[in-house]
């Protein structure tokens, strides 16, 4: 959104902040409501692809950026911080992704929380084939009958998206989280349209 | 750092991750997962496009257009052809890198390796 006019009041928190929160609200907070729904669109077009593409897999952060966030509160208040260990997922990713806004966060934690299996040494992490998930989230190993036959403790909450398909899906979800991070940066130093000057009189 | 340089510096590392994406090798075709899975639920399992993933880069190129254009324009006049134009050139671009590195893998390097 470029703009032509002076510097003095063109850092927006505000929008950013809201930029932040919902893609496009920064730009509709300004004014520009159109220009805030086709980044809506955009950025959630392909937020929802990449988890339309890949499933769950496409946002998995391994709970890194949390276990900052908890480690920083746990310095401010004294209190001893207890990090997740998680075994696997491409937080890298989780980098661009998160700029997608709460959107990302929540499908992240529903994916580490409701999806992934935890270990008996607490470790969080995707479930195998063969294996399964309990009401708390414990594995449920292959076991054997009384027979000796194997049978499976469970089915895999959610099927691994790999190769291609895997890729294609967190490129969508990181780039969704990329261009609204350049609507952030643009909505955060950009001025609040100005009512339209009556015909006529001078500019 | 200026606005432009910020904007142009994070779309290049867009367009670079999506190149080195797109031509990465790929792992194993297993879609589906094994069979005792279950059904297919959107949105939480991946679907099941491992031989045409090709395709699945044009609305990613277009959805690209979409929001960078609402964010660059200095205003929406034009704005559905400047979207259509964008699409095209990420496309066309991502064919020519596609030419250019499938030449120098097996064009170019078998060629250098004959010569010495």
């Amino acid at each position: 959104m470029p703009d032509s006019s002076d510097n003095s009041d063109r850092w927006q928190p505000v929008a950013a902040a809201l930029a932040f929160l919902l893609p496009g609200a920064g730009h509709a907070y300004l004014g520009h409501t159109a220009r805030g729904a086709c980044v809506l669109v955009g950025v959630g077009g392909l937020f929802g692809g990449g988890l339309f593409i890949a499933g769950l897999d496409a946002v998995d952060s391994q709970l890194f950026v949390q276990n900052l966030a908890r480690s920083a509160i746990s310095r401010v208040t004294g209190t001893p911080a207890k990090p997740e260990i998680v075994a696997d997922g491409d937080s890298i990713w989780f980098l661009g992704t998160m700029f997608v806004g709460p959107a990302a966060f929540i499908v992240d934690n529903i994916h580490q929380y409701h999806f992934k299996v935890r270990e008996p040494n607490g470790v969080l992490r995707s479930a195998r084939p063969g294996e399964g998930r309990g009401p708390n989230g414990e594995l449920l190993p292959i076991t054997t009958d009384s027979r000796g036959v194997r049978t499976l403790g469970g089915t895999p909450p959610n099927r691994r998206a790999l190769a291609r398909i895997g890729e294609i899906g967190t490129l969508y979800c990181t780039i969704a989280g990329i261009l609204n991070l350049i609507a952030i940066i643009d909505v955060a130093y950009s001025r609040r349209r100005q009512p339209a000057a009556p015909a006529g009189s001078n500019p | 750092m200026t606005r432009g340089s910020l904007i142009t510096c994070f779309a290049s590392l867009a367009c670079v991750a999506n190149v080195a994406m797109a031509q990465s090798p790929a792992g194993p075709a297993n879609p589906t997962g094994p069979a005792e899975v279950g059904p297919y639920r959107p949105f939480i399992d991946p679907i099941d496009a491992q031989s045409y993933w090709f395709a699945l880069l044009i609305p990613l190129a277009l959805g690209i257009a979409i929001a960078y254009k609402a964010v660059r324009m200095p205003d929406m006049n034009g704005y559905p052809r400047q979207v259509l134009f964008m699409t095209v050139q990420i496309i066309l671009g991502m064919v020519a890198l596609a030419l250019a590195f499938y030449l120098f893998v097996l064009v170019y390097l078998p060629w250098a390796s004959g010569a010495n």
